[in-house]
């Protein structure tokens, strides 16, 4: 294996076409995701999440989006693959937890058949075979009695549940590389952390790598090595997960950290959020992206976007007046 | 949840709907400007229609003779044509006819799902583009044309000019396989032409959201081959929504039959009814209409069960 990244993207942005003209969902964005690697990508309902993930995977709609940059698998660039060249990875390279477990399961087909297709199709099991396996990955994913979830309808089962089927699915081809788009935000607390333990166990236990989404810092604290967070399409700050919780530079990133919910708070405190919204993406501002937000916003800010610079090894951020710097 | 209950129900509401269509029909028939009886018997001597009016329960109050006709009804004795001298039961007639009608409406269907599933599909996967928008205004156009005015016109283009299919007549399939289904072309067209275009709209709409649903990235996340997609998350739910219409549409279809029957001349069962309407065979009529409303009736409760086994979501919840 090489010590190159397993996933690397370059320049990567993607637009859309609307009524309203392009809408620019994510922008020039550089990650690379390291072999066994978990990576959180934050950022707030709208952010381009998302649209980084399927992007990165291949799965957008064709027709709709345009993507440019280069994405790099494995050391096989996959920017200009076709459909029938992703689909050997899809699976058992690359897998996907959808966001809504309710909209990504069919409504009209069993669990067991929506659960072992991958695994008939891309791993050639015969169908005692798949069965056997399907058995084995729901039981995996802590679901009491897999076999009669095997014969329900995904409208039968608690979100909880549904959640865990859609990981049993995503793992099934034992994906190297795992990505996770808000898997727990259907979920209510309690089973947010179950989930989020579930993932970390068995990504260890299979050795994969891990791209989680989510709006919650919080959510990815304990179980990501690194953060990137996202805002208006851009990665804003990147850093390893400690190092960001101590020494976070970019204002959109503290704002982020103070509306984590906190255990010790009293209860019905409200959470600061953020106040204002994301600029409109098919309206592409010169200057900084989070400058109509920003509390520490100056006419420097509005007049020219802030280049990314690396503070420290593998810590980088967008920002003109950093908050650990002077100000 | 207790499974038989709702099919109980719903068997309970047909057996509501089809008492009282008849029971309503049989008013009719007392209703009628001339007496039945003397219609039938004209020349008749008192003593013959007593007896007549006896086999005919008139003799009874509405409700006794009502229950008296239903209980023959159901057991197969729905009385003789008079026209033919007495010779003729009700029942042969209908047993004669019926399949014919049967047999078209389901050609019907065939026809026009045989031709919706793939535009409606083509068209979804190129909605918006030159292909989709020009097959998706054809058949619009098609659709706002007639039965009976399709079938004049395929009749005097196809039949008449061209002489490709044949435009009377109705043979067996046993009697020859080829010209049955010859003969059988022009009406199942008529007929089925609108149903497509239909069938092809609400599929290419119910595809088109399949394919923005989540669940279909997901199966390609899976990787699977777009055809397996195709068949297996698209098409699958896609075809709820075509079995509702196809399954609903069987009763609509009776009327669109009952006229192309006598169109093209076809001893189906619209044709008898239309018959025993000139003939003025009033108690061939009251079964005939039964059978039709019954007909509606079943084929509206087999599309609800139909759905309710294509589409898990909604078992025993109606
Ligand atoms: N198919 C599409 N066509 C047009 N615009 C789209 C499409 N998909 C996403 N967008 C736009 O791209 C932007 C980013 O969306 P994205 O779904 O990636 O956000 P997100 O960070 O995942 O948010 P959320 O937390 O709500 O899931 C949004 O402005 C959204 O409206
Ligand atoms: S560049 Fe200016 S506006 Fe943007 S985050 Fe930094 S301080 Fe705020
Ligand atoms: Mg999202």
């Amino acid at each position: 294996m090489s010590n190159n990244p397993m996933l690397s993207l370059r320049d990567f942005s993607v637009s859309f076409d609307t009524a309203r003209g392009p809408l620019y969902a994510v922008r020039n964005v550089n990650i690379d995701v390291a072999d066994g690697e978990s990576l959180g990508i934050v950022g707030e309902s709208g952010s381009g999440k998302t649209v980084l993930s399927r992007g990165a995977m291949g799965l957008l709609p064709k027709r709709a989006a345009h993507r440019s940059g280069t994405v790099i698998y494995d050391d096989h660039d996959l920017s200009q693959a076709p459909r029938k060249e992703l689909r050997e990875y899809w699976g058992t390279g690359m897998a996907m937890i959808f966001q809504d477990p309710m909209t990504a399961l069919n409504p009209v087909r069993k669990i067991g058949s929506q659960l072992t297709e991958g695994l008939r199709v891309r791993l050639q099991m015969n169908k005692r075979d798949a069965k056997a396996r399907g058995l084995e990955l729901l039981h995996r994913v802590r679901i009491p009695d897999p076999e009669a979830v095997m014969e329900k309808y995904p409208f039968q089962l608690s979100g909880g549940m549904r959640q865990r089927v859609m990981i049993a699915i995503a793992l099934a081809c034992k994906p190297r590389l795992l990505f996770a788009d808000e898997p727990t935000t259907a979920l209510d607390v309690t089973v947010q952390a179950q989930v989020m333990q579930l993932l970390s166990e068995l990504r260890h236990e299979m050795g994969m790598s891990m791209v989680i989404v989510t709006h919650d810092l919080g959510v990815v604290a304990g179980h990501t090595d690194r953060i990137a967070v996202m805002y208006a399409g851009e990665v804003v700050e990147i850093a390893p997960t400690k190092r960001l919780f101590a020494n976070m530079q970019m204002p959109y990133t503290e704002a982020l950290m103070k509306s984590i919910p906190r255990l010790d708070a009293p209860s019905g405190q409200r959470l600061p959020v953020i106040s204002g919204r994301l600029p409109d993406p098919t309206q592409p501002e010169t200057g900084c992206s989070f400058a109509s937000r920003c509390p520490y916003v100056t006419d420097k800010c509005r007049a020219s976007t802030p280049p990314l610079v690396e503070v420290a090894p593998g810590h980088s951020y967008r920002c003109w007046f950093p908050i650990g710097g002077s100000r | 949840m207790n499974r038989a209950l709702p099919i109980l129900r719903r068997l309970g509401t047909l057996l509501a709907v089809i008492v009282l269509s008849t029971f309503f029909l049989s008013c009719l028939l007392r209703l009628l400007p001339t007496d039945l009886v003397d219609m039938i018997l004209s020349f008749g001597t008192p003593e013959e229609k007593a007896a007549l009016r006896r086999t005919l329960y008139l003799d009874r109050d509405v409700f006794t003779s009502y229950f008296m006709w239903f209980k023959d009804f159901i057991r197969g004795d729905m009385g003789i044509i008079y026209g033919t001298g007495g010779g003729e039961t009700v029942w042969s007639h209908v047993t004669r006819s019926l399949p014919i009608s049967l047999i078209i409406m389901l050609y019907t269907q065939i026809l026009a799902l045989v031709i919706a599933v793939p535009l409606g599909i083509f068209t979804a996967y190129r909605a918006g583009k030159k292909s989709d928008r020009i097959i998706s205004n054809t058949l619009f156009t098609a659709s706002s044309v007639p039965n009976f005015a399709l079938a004049f016109l395929l009749i005097i283009v196809v039949g008449v000019k061209l002489k490709w299919f044949p435009t009377l007549e109705y043979i067996g399939f046993k009697d020859d396989p080829f010209q049955h289904f010859k003969h059988l072309v022009l009406p199942c067209v008529s007929l089925g032409v609108g149903l497509a275009a239909s069938y092809t709209r609400l599929l290419r709409t119910d595809v088109i959201a399949a394919l923005k649903d989540d669940y279909v990235t997901m199966a390609a996340s899976k990787g699977l081959s777009d055809s397996r997609i195709l068949l297996t998350h698209v098409f699958r739910p896609a075809s709820v929504t075509l079995l509702t219409a196809a399954a609903l549409n069987m009763g609509a279809l009776i009327g669109g039959t009952l006229v192309i029957e006598n169109i093209f001349a076809i001893p189906g069962f619209g044709f008898e009814i239309a018959y025993a309407l000139a003939t003025k065979e009033f108690v061939a009529l009251q079964s005939f209409i039964a059978i039709t409303a019954i007909g509606y009736v079943i084929f509206n409760v087999t599309a609800d069960l139909l759905i309710g086994i294509v589409d898990p979501r909604t078992r025993g919840s109606r």
